[in-house]
């Protein structure tokens, strides 16, 4: 075990606190998969349910099926082009201080099979 | 799906009269009934379905677009067509703005694929605002057509 000089500056401890000041930025990073459970899939009505939940968090909210890119989770029309029908595994994913929150909620709306 | 496995050319209406949510609705019906897709007999179910189903959310679904929808045991396939009102009309859109444009989808009560199918391809090309703009400038059922042609080979969105 080595003392630091004085006056020489430490540039492992340097380090560590720039990382130790990432995890601590507020934005979270949250992913969930869910199964589309109605019959119908995710067709306007419920997409709209999705979108309108969506929009009351601040996460930046994407939703994305197998295979295909991530989509806007706060646009209906975005939404739309998914085509998930019934069966469909979904990923939401949210980034930002509510995004726990965010794919608890918009996990339950979906796996809840939008009341239908 | 691709537009022309649904839309029925001879229902296109460009120049709607219509002003108000139910007038729309009637108007773009009896457009498919006029075209022989639907049975005179059937049109007053169709018009209450559709418009029951307004009454659980409005279908316009924003930039100016509606997809007033039903399903019904009368048709055998999806069937639909699209209506431009120049003006206008108030359609208790999720954005809250007036809608220029329709897509009046019909599909029989067992196949809900095809009618997310048909929700997947309207909404993917209408992202295109070139392709959404074209539409409501059209002044005539081939223009129309047309422009839904060049959107099934993927002239518009990718």
């Amino acid at each position: 075990m080595s003392r630091q000089p004085v006056g020489q500056p430490d540039s492992e401890t340097n380090a560590l606190s720039a990382n130790q000041r990432i995890e601590q930025m507020p934005t979270t990073d949250r992913e969930k998969s869910v199964t589309v459970k109605n019959t119908e899939g995710l067709h306007a009505r419920p997409a709209d349910q999705f979108v309108r939940l969506a929009m009351q968090f601040d996460s930046e909210i994407t939703v994305c099926k197998h295979g295909v890119d991530a989509v806007d989770g706060k646009s209906i029309l975005s939404i739309l082009t998914l085509c998930a029908t019934r069966g469909t595994e979904l990923v939401i994913r949210a980034q930002g201080d509510d995004a726990e929150d965010a794919v608890c909620q918009l996990g339950k709306l979906v796996e809840l099979g939008f009341d239908e | 799906m691709k537009f022309a496995d649904f839309m029925c050319e001879k229902a296109i209406r460009v120049e709607l009269q219509a002003t108000d949510k139910p007038s729309v609705i009637q108007e773009l019906v009896v457009a498919l009934v006029d075209s022989g897709q639907v049975k005179e007999d059937d049109q007053a179910g169709i018009i209450e379905a559709i418009m029951k189903r307004e009454e659980l959310g409005s279908t316009g679904i924003g930039r100016g677009v509606a997809v007033p929808h039903t399903k019904h045991p009368s048709v055998d396939n999806l069937i639909g067509t699209v209506g431009v009102s120049a003006e206008g009309v108030e359609f208790e859109s999720l954005d809250g703005e007036s809608v220029q444009l329709f897509f009046l989808l019909i599909s029989p009560p067992d196949r809900p694929g095809d009618h997310l199918r048909a929700l997947e391809n309207i909404s993917r090309q209408l992202r295109d605002d070139t392709f959404c703009r074209f539409l409501k400038q059209s002044k005539t059922a081939t223009d129309i057509t047309q422009l839904l042609e060049e959107a099934d080979n993927n002239q518009f969105a990718s």
